[in-house]
């Protein structure tokens, strides 16, 4: 992190337009495009929640708003729906321990180049396509699968460990894919935190816990949640790892939804369910914030 | 639960323990069409195309190497050996008992496709 | 303390590698099907050298991740800029993230 005098000093001297030109600058090309590839689309799909049936073809259509009624008229859809928001605490929770105890690791036990090098072998499973990261995850964990022959290995007399098709299966292929990101969000916020304050309390006696409790964790609590946000929402919407690593047991909301546009043709319900989705989430992280700022005082 | 082309490739090429079935209750049938569009660009080519895909000739490589659905053509379909899987699929006491899916009102495709994700939500607790 | 952490990161790296390297390790097997024991063969990687179609899709993946270049500059802005309307751009992030994505590439 560098000193913020420096570029505040560079800013001054060569500033001749004012700031809202090069904020608006900035803002421009990232949100002209989402306006172009998602706003718009999703107006679209919104508008179609409320249609009767997809808007293809010569049949006139209907404007109606049974599809946001499908939770009660489908009441399964409420035990998939509960399934999914376990699903996706279960990944957050393990994210966020792995990742928080991952970047405390890199924080206070390395350093340098060695620090470095583990950062990069960390984000460098990015670089490979999620697909072929949650299919590679099939391979390790079925029967006869790469673990399993391990275990064969150690243990010959044992039974298989083989848990492909299973809610943990999805779980690990979930946790896979958000780790990396994880970790930086926390790395970054724990990076910040001056030594001099841990320093100060150990010599004041404080035992570890209370280091953790007390200093670590609210200081780097707006890393965290944002890290939470930012595996809980997209994780509760998927659909490829339930799929692929879930089989008969993998049925979340996000396949749901996809089996309405892939096989069902049925855009409108799979529309709706997704904004219901979304009202979810928000309502959620709405409840959520607000606890947590009564909780920091504020500060979150 | 599959499908036949898929069943001859488990059965065949992989070795795998299955084997084709229609129980007795009866099994959906349907079947794939090829067709050309109008006004497409390549009127000749498709035709062509089409003719390729349902030759024996080319079928019966299809079907033996890959593994495929039942033709409908029934040419192609005398060229399989009488154990293939594919050609036992239309066998006369199973035609009796199939039900050929078909387009269906939009009401009745909403029905089956809940009703297919309410047993998939069934299976998967 | 500090050999128990870097044992921790080891053992992150060996969850977060193990299937890439299956993965890759399987590139070089001879069976289709992913079958163990495991046989050496290149055969996929010389299909792969003759396949156009997936040597084309392959660089307009390049082409669209420079793209999301731009992503970098509105986190600029949003970071280091304070600005009327800032909370209200931060929340319109959430929807695209929180609808499966199939369905924003079906309605594009």
């Amino acid at each position: 992190m560098p000193s913020k005098a420096t570029p505040q000093r560079a800013l001054k001297g060569a500033r001749i337009l004012p700031q809202w030109v090069s904020t608006t600058a900035l803002l421009l090309p990232a949100y002209g495009w989402l306006s172009l590839a998602d706003f718009l689309p999703l107006l679209t799909m919104f508008l179609f929640s409320f249609m009767n049936k997809t808007p293809m073809g010569k049949a006139p259509i209907e404007f109606t708003l049974r599809h946001y009624r499908a939770f009660i008229d489908q009441p399964y859809l409420v035990k998939i729906a509960a399934n999914t928001l376990l699903m996706g605490l279960w990944t957050t929770l393990t994210c966020a321990v792995l990742g928080f105890l991952a970047a405390l690791a890199l924080v206070r036990c390395t350093t340098g180049a060695r620090r470095e090098t583990l950062l990069i072998l960390i984000l460098l499973p990015f670089w490979t396509n999620g697909l072929v990261r949650v299919f590679s995850w099939t391979m390790v964990l079925r029967e006869n699968g790469f673990l399993d022959n391990l275990w064969h290995w150690i243990a010959p007399t044992a039974g298989s460990i083989a848990i492909l098709y299973s809610r943990e299966a999805i779980v690990i292929g979930l946790v896979h894919g958000y780790l990396p990101y994880r970790i930086i969000t926390c790395y970054i916020a724990l990076v910040t935190i001056d030594d001099a304050i841990i320093g100060a309390a150990q010599s004041l006696g404080a035992r570890w816990w209370v280091i953790l409790t007390k200093i670590l964790i609210p200081l780097a609590a707006p890393g965290l949640i944002s890290g939470a946000v930012l595996t809980f929402v997209p994780v509760i919407g998927s659909f490829m790892e339930p799929r692929i690593l879930g089989g008969k047991v993998g049925v979340t909301m996000g396949t749901v939804i996809e089996d309405q546009f892939t096989q069902a043709f049925n855009w409108p319900l799979g529309a709706s369910l997704s904004f219901t989705l979304l009202a979810v989430t928000l309502a959620i992280f709405a409840t959520f914030s607000g606890i947590l700022r009564r909780g920091t005082g504020g500060t979150a | 639960m599959f499908w036949s082309g898929s069943a001859v490739r488990s059965k065949r090429n992989s070795k795998l323990p299955v084997n084709f079935i229609v129980p007795t209750e009866g099994a959906i049938v349907w079947v794939d069409g090829l067709a050309v569009a109008t006004g497409a660009p390549n009127p000749e080519g498709a035709a062509a195309f089409i003719n390729w895909m349902i030759d024996p000739k080319f079928y019966i490589e299809w079907a033996t190497k890959v593994g495929a659905p039942a033709s409908a053509n029934s040419k192609a379909l005398a060229t399989l050996p009488a154990d293939d899987l594919s050609a036992q699929v239309h066998k006369p006491e199973y035609m009796v008992s199939k039900n050929v899916m078909s387009a269906m009102p939009d009401e009745r495709r909403e029905a089956f496709n809940n009703l297919w994700q309410e047993v998939k939500a069934f299976y998967a607790e | 303390m500090t050999r128990l952490g870097q044992v921790f990161l080891g053992m992150i790296l060996i969850f977060l590698y193990t299937p890439i390297f299956v993965l890759m390790a399987m590139g070089f097997n001879e069976s289709e099907l992913y079958e163990l024991p495991f046989k050496f063969s290149t055969r996929w990687y010389s299909a792969l050298s003759t396949n156009t179609e997936l040597l084309t899709s392959g660089f307009n993946s390049i082409v669209l991740a420079v793209i999301t270049a731009i992503g970098t500059l509105a986190a600029l802005a949003l970071s280091r800029r304070t600005f009327r309307g800032r909370s209200l751009l931060q929340l319109l992030l959430l929807p695209p993230i929180a609808i499966p994505w199939l369905i924003t590439g079906t309605a594009c």
